[in-house]
């Protein structure tokens, strides 16, 4: 018994260091944010609190890009409203009745108040919560461009996984054409990221816009995501290698809209019974 | 080791992690994105009287807070459990002739500066080449995941060799 606990004391630092290793460990294998996580991200009440505290003077600093995008957007709506518009008698008839449309898409407006795009895997967390009415899987864009996808919900504040994130990929088509192919994230530059999936027979020009595909349910249609900066044909297959410019600079991005889809559970729904047809 | 001296070890440990996320988690340097990780200071600056088992389970739960900030479960803690177990082996490597003495502290101004250099330099690159290469969890972008490696540690290193002439003075 006596060497029992001489050999203990002689190592019981060598097991103190092998147990909490082993615990991060776990937790760093295991993998990033699950839906029950809110307690060990900073989507929770304290962690969220400093941060909207942080925000309040940090900011400041993202004031003059963030006005410039929003005026751009602006000017974009005002384009599009009535008084833009003459009536023109010889097509009367084909004004857009939207009493006769069902509402598809509501928006959220959000502050980043967490941010970091130097890891391989980055996560935002949102000032807006289950309160405002957040929900698991709502897609997550600023003015210009696609930002993440909502992945785990408090009270006050959201956590979202961004764009920048090697473990997520997004559905997304060449603007014009319906080809479409899958946007993901190499870990790399933070302004950089893959289009995969685009069959090697379709025309493309550097400076193309990629924009969403509005096939997952969580974006809407046409959102755009990135212009084309180069690409070759592979060999091998019969797709291209497609490197794309985001064309949201994620470092510097601060208010967003989350977007809530009416209508994704139903198409979820429907699209689970894809599996017992396989059978 | 008296009640003082946990206190001001608690204190430490508050204002590492509010200024770590708070002010450092915002700087964001070139297109590495170099974000300098200050908190280490903590492990750093451990009393040398304090019992090693609880120096390690210290560095856990600043590794273990950090992480809930940042949303990355384990990654600081591994790293940051490991830096402190290393300090041990590198305090006994670079031990001045006599051991250390009673009532000193790890600071620059105490031991010096070329001691301070070889005890600081390999821990903070022990830390982050752990980090990062936890960050990583493979090999892809290797060469990128080195250049950060080096540029975030000398970043570290200045802001920490910065804080023993403002705060940690004899």
């Amino acid at each position: 018994m006596d060497s029992l606990l001489i050999f203990f004391k002689r190592v019981h630092i060598l097991l103190v260091f092998i147990a909490l290793e082993c615990i991060s460990l776990v937790f760093v294998i295991r993998g990033d944010v699950r839906k029950d996580a809110v307690f060990t991200t900073s989507a929770n009440y304290l962690t969220g609190k400093i941060y909207d505290m942080t925000w309040r003077y940090i900011g400041y600093f993202y004031l003059r890009e963030e006005n410039a995008a929003l005026l751009e957007q602006l000017a974009e709506r005002r384009g599009q409203n009535k008084s833009s518009y003459v009536s023109d008698t010889a097509q009367f008839h084909n004004f857009v009745d939207t009493t006769a449309k069902k509402l598809k898409y509501r928006y959220i407006t959000a502050a980043i108040v967490k941010n970091s795009v130097a890891r391989q895997n980055n996560f935002l967390t949102l000032d807006a919560g289950r309160e405002k009415g957040v929900k698991q899987d709502m897609g997550v864009i600023s003015p210009a461009g696609v930002v993440g996808i909502v992945v785990a919900v408090s009270d006050n504040f959201s956590l979202a996984i961004s764009v920048l994130n090697k473990k997520i990929g997004f559905s997304a088509k060449l603007k014009g054409s319906n080809f479409y192919g899958s946007i993901l994230w190499t870990g790399a530059d933070y302004k950089t990221a893959l289009l995969t999936e685009i069959p090697n027979y379709v025309e493309l020009k550097e400076g193309d816009t990629v924009v969403t595909s509005g096939y997952s349910a969580v974006f809407p249609e046409g959102i755009p995501v990135a212009t084309i900066k180069t690409f070759e044909k592979n060999s091998e297959d019969n797709f291209y290698t497609i490197n794309v410019e985001l064309l949201n600079d994620l470092k510097c991005v601060s208010n967003v809209f989350i977007i809530e889809n009416l209508m994704q559970d139903e198409q979820k729904e429907l699209e689970s019974l894809e599996s017992k047809f396989l059978q | 080791m008296d009640i003082r001296a946990y206190s001001r070890i608690f204190l430490s440990y508050l204002f590492l992690v509010l200024i770590q996320v708070m002010v450092f988690n915002n700087i964001n340097i070139g297109t590495l994105g170099i974000t300098p990780l200050f908190y280490i200071l903590f492990v750093l600056m451990m009393p040398f009287e304090v019992p090693i088992w609880l120096q390690l389970v210290l560095a856990f739960v600043l590794g273990w807070t950090v992480d809930v900030f940042c949303d990355t479960p384990g990654l600081h803690s591994a790293a940051t459990v490991l830096m402190s177990y290393a300090r041990i082996k590198v305090l006994d490597m670079i031990a001045p002739r006599d051991g250390y003495e009673s009532g000193t502290h790890p600071y620059l101004m105490e031991m010096g500066f070329s001691w301070f250099l070889r005890y600081s330099i390999p821990l903070i690159f022990i830390h982050h080449t752990a980090y990062f290469m936890l960050d990583a969890f493979g090999f892809d972008n290797f060469f990128r995941t080195i250049l950060k490696i080096i540029f975030t540690g000398f970043c570290t290193e200045l802001f920490i060799i910065f804080s023993q002439y403002i705060a940690y003075r004899k």
